[in-house]
């Protein structure tokens, strides 16, 4: 199947700090890929990486067989990366609909403000301040903004985290509706539940290594995860 | 046609024919305002709708001011010819900055631009074509005053309706994202580049077109004249208080200041400077987001 995206020795070190070392993968077309590990195992800055906010050192990222890796944020989000933040960055000043508008404007992709609100559950707080969201609302606004670029590919960052479980499954429906219209899926998750109900395979980032790639069931018996990230018998998998 | 409108239609014919209803003293005066209020509308384009303080932006102003009396002065171009070449100048210098300015941000940025400032001024000190300390005489008609004015006033008009399509169309809608987090605004395929750049151009293109005007009236530039910080520090004065109103917050603000400073000048001629001083810090501290803060006196 044609790769979707592929992430080609990427390295990444800030100072002597080295947060990336050689790392590759690649995600196929309408393929789920989940990326967990420990913090500072180099998750976000993987992210931040193919989306173009950070350069790399060195190392190539190509999309549906292009490099791009030199292109500037900007021009990835038109070529259809979208991605959300771990911190929920909505534009606080502009209302819920501008904030998406603007979005649906810049990609050029005719995406419709309104149907992609309705699709997200925001439409009816169209006129709010994107400061005046919950947690929840803004990663759904996150989600909508996203969505208006009509991405092939989507980076989520911690899209899970901090939400109650009715808001996780919303989140959930949302994501797996998305998997259908076959929009490839790249998400960095701590909540596993969520994430393996998801995802087609696993990568697990240790110290800035790909440590595991592969299925869910084989990443639960390998050894090296279970040292540097799930523990021993850890209570998520139970049962 | 809404009384709202009617009013603004009145007080636009009121300033049109005002030369003719107020004594050249005055009309000085409100010559005065008009081009505080144009200089803060400028520096508004980048201030209010990209959070860019350009306190050295002046450089802008003087370099148009040079270009427009080095061609209209010295080689008799003739007036509005002069005064586009100086705008588009301003523009081409920003042009040139632009990459290397635009990349920096808050503080940074500020001193980028005083820097250019002081360059520019210890150049125009030093140039034989800018007459170096001597600066440039111009010759003074009867109707210097009223030309004037009604430049000003045109600049001023065309600023306002600028501001206005900022403050309801897309670009000025993405400009405000970019000034709230450009991250983002990036990852939703923005060219935060070319918004800023763009900003900044505009900016320059005014400042330049003022700097001719500017000149013309004065009858008189040099380098302390043109780069005179005190521009800068009137032009934010206006802007921290109309932070809130980018639409009529500076023209308000404007108009106080300098009826503030006429009056603090003609009565107190030595404490001046320091009365003045003094009536800025107390304006600041009793609207310190200035005087429409409330979403309901938006201007």
């Amino acid at each position: 199947m044609e790769k979707e995206l592929e992430v080609i020795n990427v390295r990444k070190s800030y100072g002597g700090n080295q947060v990336l070392e050689s790392v590759n993968f690649s995600v196929r077309i309408g393929e789920a890929v989940g990326i967990i590990g420990p913090n500072g195992s180099g998750k976000t800055t993987l992210i931040n990486i193919i989306s173009g906010i950070t350069k790399q050192d060195s190392g190539n990222i190509r999309l549906k067989n292009v490099d791009i890796s030199s292109e500037p944020p900007y021009r990835r989000a038109k070529l259809g990366i979208g991605r959300t933040f771990q911190i929920p960055k909505p534009f606080s000043g502009l209302t819920v609909w501008e904030n998406v508008q603007m979005a649906c404007t810049h990609s050029g992709k005719g995406a419709d403000t309104e149907d992609i609100l309705k699709r997200v559950g925001l439409y009816e707080l169209r006129d709010k301040k994107g400061g005046e969201l919950s947690l929840a609302q803004r990663k759904r606004l996150e989600m909508a903004r996203a969505m208006a670029l009509k991405p092939s590919l989507l980076l989520l960052d911690e899209v899970f985290a901090g939400l109650n479980p009715a808001s996780v499954k919303e989140m959930w429906n949302m994501l797996r509706g998305l998997r259908e219209d076959g929009v490839s899926i790249l998400m960095v998750e701590h909540v596993l539940k969520a994430m393996f109900g998801l995802v087609d395979r696993v990568i697990v980032l240790h110290e800035g290594r790909v440590i595991y790639d592969g299925s869910i069931e084989g990443m639960l018996e390998d050894e090296g995860v279970r040292r540097a990230y799930l523990g021993e018998r850890h209570p998520t998998f139970e049962g | 046609m809404k009384k709202r409108d009617l009013i603004l239609l009145a007080g636009l014919c009121l300033l049109f024919f005002l030369p003719s209803l107020l004594s050249p003293y005055w009309l000085r005066v409100i010559i005065s305002t008009l081009f505080l209020s144009c200089l803060s509308y400028s520096h508004n384009l980048l201030f209010y709708f990209l959070g860019y303080p350009a306190f050295g932006g002046i450089a802008f102003f003087g370099f148009g001011a040079y270009v427009f009396s080095v061609l209209y002065a010295n080689l008799s171009y003739p007036f509005f010819l002069s005064l586009l070449l100086g705008g588009f100048s301003s523009l081409l210098l920003s042009l040139s900055v632009s990459p290397a300015v635009m990349r920096l941000k808050s503080h940074y940025f500020a001193i980028a631009t005083l820097a250019l400032q002081l360059s520019f001024m210890e150049l125009a000190e030093n140039l034989d074509i800018t007459g170096g300390t001597k600066g440039i005489v111009f010759k003074l008609t009867q109707q210097s005053n009223l030309i004037s004015f009604y430049a000003f006033l045109f600049i001023l008009l065309t600023l306002l309706t600028f501001t206005l399509f900022l403050e309801i169309s897309n670009f000025g809608l993405t400009m405000k994202a970019i000034k709230e987090d450009e991250t983002t605004s990036l990852s939703v395929g923005v060219n935060t580049m070319a918004y800023k750049s763009l900003a900044f151009m505009s900016m320059a293109f005014f400042l330049g077109l003022l700097g001719g005007v500017f000149s013309f009236w004065n009858a008189y530039v040099d380098a302390p004249t043109l780069f005179d910080p005190m521009l800068s520090v009137k032009t934010f004065f206006v802007l921290t208080l109309s932070m809130s109103a980018p639409l009529f917050g500076p023209l308000l603000w404007s108009w106080i200041f300098e009826m503030t400073f006429e009056l603090l000048w003609s009565k107190f001629l030595l404490l001046h400077g320091l009365l003045l001083g003094l009536a800025i810090v107390v304006l600041i501290l009793l609207f310190p987001r200035g005087l429409a803060w409330k979403r309901s006196w938006k201007l």
